[in-house]
């Protein structure tokens, strides 16, 4: 558990502390002041003190409840009425007139209206009237005041804070947006990572790649599809650099990444990986061989695998083997799908049927013999490859 | 010489005493849970945008989800019901149906309606169950596979349905529940953020009573006007709002509903399936598991998403609510039963400690507690043998304290969840939350009584489950929910 979590835990343990210190001090207080004058039964006095106090205390927050619907029901009418003229100021703003004072007196008057519409404005205009619409929100003190939020402990107002000055054009807020790739919140990161990778700077989708190879599997999941525009750039130099670290953990993670972007590559150095020490990381490796550039290089250390001591390594292999359809690997795949463990017997016999006809042959023969778990996994295979359901991955 | 006229009535004085005693621990600890699970939900509650969504939905590295959905003579609504699963908003996603013997045309209808051929593919897993008949295919490119095998009930339809399965997790579904189309992708995300560690995720379940409902989806929530199912409402509420996340927040979460709940399919194997021997295989699965990963001190995590993910129809006939809160009890009484050993026991750290031992004592024997304390009130009052004041303190204590707690319960759906968007439906919802420690509360606590007796006898069997279905004609399959109130 990180220290930020150990910290947040302990926060709820001593709201939750603090509140119900709060509420057994009222209910002492409404007992010993006002009940018990009427009461004289100590045990029923501090019952009704009870009931008496946290029954007001619930219906205070039922009232606020109600308060908080009509405060944002009478907030979104008054946005429907200001959201046309701040959005015909910015927008004759942007076509050459200087409306700076009349927004500004919009700000003074409006300020959570203003934000929200410059942030829409933001987000639909593109080149010089984005340039100019960031410098409009640089003079109504907007982008200090979100670069502030973006400071804040509310992990709500951070993320808040953290698209709108994603949204800004040029350098105006690079800082800020790379500072929140450290965020201790998810959120507030994808929010970031979002935008930076918009600004398109390779210098920046490197550090959203950093941050996928560290973060938790939601991070690098939605990461790795917002990267995959960049997969290639990265690919020269960012990916190598991450493969030839010493994190076995990073090493792995990178592969899933590149296997994940299903794209051809021009990659080196992944022979070295598939003789790693770490069997997750010899998997990973081997299940992106087939999208190299130059696959067949690889073939003997393919075979070779096909016999490895990890069953995952194995079903790698065959997952590889069956991909490139390497009629070369017949003998090894069939040696694999005899050896045993689940995952790899169905890979190997899925492997087999998606070489061909001379794969095929294989399975019938084993079919044919006596009833076993590779028999079972080659009639499954077969049939899904004479159904023509075999598509790739599918197991 | 001893006055045994005064030694009765002290005697009966100091029962009623502790009795109170009980409930007011009973519902202090539950008003602290709910207060905890308030901040806790402030804290994580944290909603992917609409971008992330689509970007998480086409990653490939999303974890592909079996979901098993056992089926017994559901010919009625197993059409609808697996077409609603098959369009849910998961892109790696395959559908288990499991016709457990149906004795009607379940199998024929899904054979017809999905072009199913009866395939190859062999269970691989290693569970034990009932024989499997035959493992039939789509001819379509859907990914639906219907697994027939003979009676075994639920839990031995679940564990025939793992032994099928392939992925990394698990969803195990009843196939008469509405799930909401994003559920999977919000009960994935623990197994995402924390993939090492955590081994099941439950999540919201719903009344849908009153709510309007097309082709498989709910499309505008309301509390609806049956009474019963209104006060259902509340209780769903306070037990999943109130105590679940506080539950999961440490780590205690002993329940994870069986009408859904996503699994890590190697832990679930390792730690033996589904047992068949319980009614409550939904709450003995997940307890064991907290006992083995202890038991091995490896770090795990059980997690509550707070998202609603399923909608569920509630009983709007007494006699039904009542089978129902029977079986629910005896699923506890069995669970704590098969795992007293876990009881006070340091080494299971919390779980022992605090959460078993709170069900053993509040869950399993509060009702019956709680309706000794009706009856020697009311009979202590007759008699004389109590004071007006002992009688009044105690339903303060019992109906007071459950009043506060309803009702904190329906503030903290209105602060956190806000699924009502009327005012008029809040204000409804606070009103039932009042009404239903008048009468329904008493009504649940003898019928929970006598859950426990018939447990603690070794009753079995689920009972029949009378369903009016979703705007759809009536079904009848035996139920699978578990909820603890």
């Amino acid at each position: 558990m990180s220290r930020s979590e150990r910290l947040g835990r302990a926060f709820i343990y001593l709201q939750t502390l603090g509140v119900a210190l709060g509420c057994a001090l009222s209910v002492y207080l409404v007992d010993r002041f006002y009940v018990r004058r009427h009461i004289s039964d100590a045990g029923l006095a501090f019952g009704y003190a009870f009931c008496l106090t946290e029954g007001s205390m619930i219906l205070i927050l039922l009232a606020l409840s109600v308060v908080i619907k009509y405060v944002r029901h009478r907030r979104d009418l008054r946005f429907e009425r200001v959201q046309p003229l701040i959005v015909a100021g910015a927008s004759a703003h942007l076509s050459g007139a200087d409306r700076c004072a009349e927004l500004r007196a919009f700000r003074r008057r409006y300020p959570r209206e203003v934000e929200q519409c410059l942030s829409e404005l933001l987000l639909r205009v593109r080149g010089v009237a984005s340039v100019r619409l960031t410098s409009l929100t640089a003079e109504l003190g907007l982008v200090n005041s979100w670069k502030r939020q973006a400071r804040s402990r509310l992990v709500s107002k951070r993320r808040d804070a953290i698209t709108r000055l994603g949204l800004l054009a040029g350098d105006a807020a690079r800082d800020a947006l790379v500072q929140a790739l450290d965020d201790p919140h998810d959120e507030v990161k994808l929010e970031a990572s979002r935008a930076l990778i918009s600004a398109g700077g390779m210098a920046e989708v490197a550090a959203v790649f950093r941050t996928a190879l560290r973060d938790s599997l939601l991070v690098r999941a939605i990461l790795t599809e917002a990267l995959r525009p960049y997969a290639p750039l990265l690919c020269e130099s960012a990916v190598p650099d991450a493969l030839a670290g010493k994190d076995a953990r990073t090493v792995r993670i990178a592969l899933e990444i590149v296997r994940a972007w299903r794209k051809s590559m021009p990659l080196a150095g992944v022979q070295p990986l598939i003789r790693h020490t770490d069997g997750a990381v010899r998997a990973a490796a081997l299940a992106i061989v087939p999208q190299l550039a130059s696959p067949r290089e690889l073939e003997p250390d393919l075979l070779e695998c096909l016999a490895d001591e990890e069953e995952s390594v194995r079903a790698a292999a065959a997952g590889a083997a069956g991909e490139m359809r390497l009629a070369s690997a017949l003998p090894a795949l069939e040696a694999c799908l005899h050896r045993g463990g689940p995952d790899a017997t169905i890979s190997a016999a899925y492997a087999i049927a998606r070489i061909g006809e001379q794969g095929w042959r294989i399975l019938e023969k084993l079919i044919l013999g006596s009833r076993s778990p590779a028999a079972d996994a080659a009639l499954e295979a077969l049939e899904q490859a004479r159904s023509e359901r075999l598509l790739p991955g599918t197991v | 010489m001893i006055d045994w006229e005064l030694v009765f009535y002290r005697s009966f004085d100091a029962f009623v005493h502790a009795i109170i005693v009980y409930v007011a621990i009973i519902n202090t600890i539950y008003l602290f849970l709910t207060l905890m699970g308030f901040f806790a939900l402030r804290r994580y509650h944290a909603r992917l945008t609409f971008e992330q969504r689509y970007l998480l939905i086409r990653s490939p590295l999303l974890p592909e989800i079996s979901v098993i959905a056992p089926a017994y003579n559901e010919s009625v609504t197993v059409r609808e019901s697996v077409k609603a699963m098959l369009k849910l908003n998961y892109p790696r996603i395959q559908v288990i149906v499991v016709n457990d013997g149906s004795t009607d045309d379940t199998l024929k209808i899904l054979i017809e309606e999905f072009k199913l051929y009866r395939s190859a593919r062999a269970p691989l897993g290693p569970l034990p169950h009932k024989p499997i008949r035959a493992i039939y295919e789509s001819r379509d490119p859907i990914r639906l596979l219907v697994v027939d095998k003979e009676n075994g009930g639920k839990a031995d339809s679940l564990n025939a349905g793992l032994d099928v399965a392939r992925s990394p997790l698990i969803a195990a579904v009843d196939s008469d529940s509405l799930i909401e189309s994003d559920a999977l992708l919000q009960a994935v995300k623990p197994f995402l953020e924390d993939p090492d560690r955590t081994l099941a995720c439950g999540g919201m379940i719903r009344v849908v009573n009153g709510c309007d409902v097309r082709h498989g989806r709910v499309t505008k929530v309301s509390t609806g006007r049956s009474v019963l199912a209104l006060f259902q409402s509340i209780e769903y509420i306070r037990a999943f709002l109130g105590g679940r996340v506080a539950l999961s927040f440490l780590n205690s979460l002993l329940i994870i509903s069986g009408a859904f709940g996503v699994f890590r399919r190697d832990a679930v194997l390792q730690s033996g399936g589904f047992a068949v021997r319980t009614v409550g295989e939904d709450m003995e699965l997940v307890v064991r598991l907290h006992q083995q990963w202890r038991e091995k001190k490896a770090e795990y995590a059980i997690r509550y998403v707070p998202e609603p993910v399923c909608w569920t129809e509630v009983p709007e006939s007494l006699r039904v609510l009542k089978r129902q809160r029977n079986r629910w009890q005896r699923g506890t009484v069995e669970s704590i039963s098969m795992h007293k050993r876990v009881l006070l026991r340091p080494k299971f750290g919390i779980m022992g400690l605090f959460a078993v031992p709170y069900f053993a004592l509040f869950e399993m024997f509060g009702p019956a507690v709680e309706t000794a304390g009706y009856i020697a009130t009311g009979l202590g009052l007759a008699l004389g043998v109590i004071s007006k004041e002992v009688a009044i303190l105690f339903f303060v204590v019992s109906v007071g304290f459950g009043m506060v707690l309803s009702t904190s319960a329906v503030l903290l759906e209105e602060f956190t969840q806000r699924r009502y968007p009327k005012t008029l439906d809040v204000i409804r919802l606070f009103v039932v939350a009042i009404l239903e420690n008048l009468g329904f509360k008493q009504l649940m606590t003898y019928w929970r009584t006598q859950g426990l007796v018939d447990g603690l006898k070794g009753k079995t069997g689920w009972g029949k489950m009378e369903r009016k279905g979703f705007g759809t004609a009536p079904a009848a399959k035996p139920p699978a929910k578990s909820v603890a109130v």
